[in-house]
């Protein structure tokens, strides 16, 4: 007998790839050219910037502005 | 109809090339391989002769199908292909299948028989396309949080933006930008420390 068939409704649990079997599957060479490896340290930055805890001072700025509202 | 082997971490991809998605293809591809998983598409298989026939063959590959149906006003290729899927899952229960629209309770009419497919709703948003998709992959081992995938998804777009803006309209969907995408992102989760 047949299972019943998945939908949308049921999440999917899976072992990630790693970033070098994508690659491969891709048909990408492993080795990154210096084109790609700019835009690379480019989404990199971005992404550390997004990421970035606040500095002190500026947790302390913000906190001080709620305490004024307040 | 024959059984093929499939894999287990290959999503075929069925979404419009057309201008204004752009954004959502871009954060379609790039978060599935955040997730740790293959994107795969159509921009892979050449043209010519039994062309549909090498389609089929990488439809059959995958685990999982997702198929985007926001843009089926004059174009059949998306909800052909959705049927396509369909018709694989009927013979091997275990493909599984993602519809997503950008309007809620629209496939009720456009296509009632997918009735109980309930679509992930994305609005035109990437976030909210990631969002939906977020909630329905889930990692086995070093789960992502969603501040990491916005992140992620907000620096991929911003760092491949040069590279699209200097291709005419529809170049996007080439198969070396869909490459390309996948390179650029499976690289830097890496070099993040958010993929093995």
């Amino acid at each position: 007998m047949k299972t019943k068939a998945k939908s949308n409704a049921e999440p999917v649990r899976f072992k990630p790839a790693s970033a070098a079997a994508i690659l491969k599957s891709a048909g990408i060479s492993p080795k990154v050219s210096r084109r790609t490896q700019v835009i690379v340290d480019r989404a990199v930055a971005h992404y550390r910037k997004a990421t970035a805890k606040p500095s002190g001072h500026a947790r302390k700025a913000t906190a001080a502005r709620g305490a004024k509202r307040r | 109809m024959r059984s093929t082997r499939f894999h287990a971490d290959w999503v075929f991809l069925n979404f419009p090339f057309d201008v204004r998605y752009r954004d959502l293809y871009v954060a379609l591809v790039s978060g599935l391989v955040l997730f740790g998983l293959k994107p795969k598409c159509v921009l892979e298989v050449s043209d010519g002769k039994a062309r549909l026939d090498r389609l089929i063959r990488l439809l059959e590959k995958c685990k999982y199908s997702i198929h985007d149906l926001s843009r089926t006003t004059g174009r059949h290729n998306m909800p052909f292909e959705l049927g396509l899927a369909r018709m694989l899952q009927h013979h091997r229960p275990s493909h599984q299948i993602f519809v997503l629209d950008d309007q809620p309770y629209r496939l009720d009419k456009t296509c009632s028989d997918m009735k109980a497919f309930d679509p992930l709703v994305h609005g035109n948003d990437p976030e909210s396309l990631l969002e939906a998709l977020e909630n329905k992959f889930h990692r086995s081992e070093r789960s992502l949080k969603w501040k990491q995938v916005k992140a992620f998804h907000g620096a991929v777009k911003q760092a491949l933006e040069p590279e699209l803006r200097d291709r005419k309209a529809h170049d996007p969907y080439s198969s070396t930008i869909f490459k390309s995408i996948i390179e650029v992102s499976a690289v830097a989760a890496e070099s993040i420390g958010l993929l093995r």
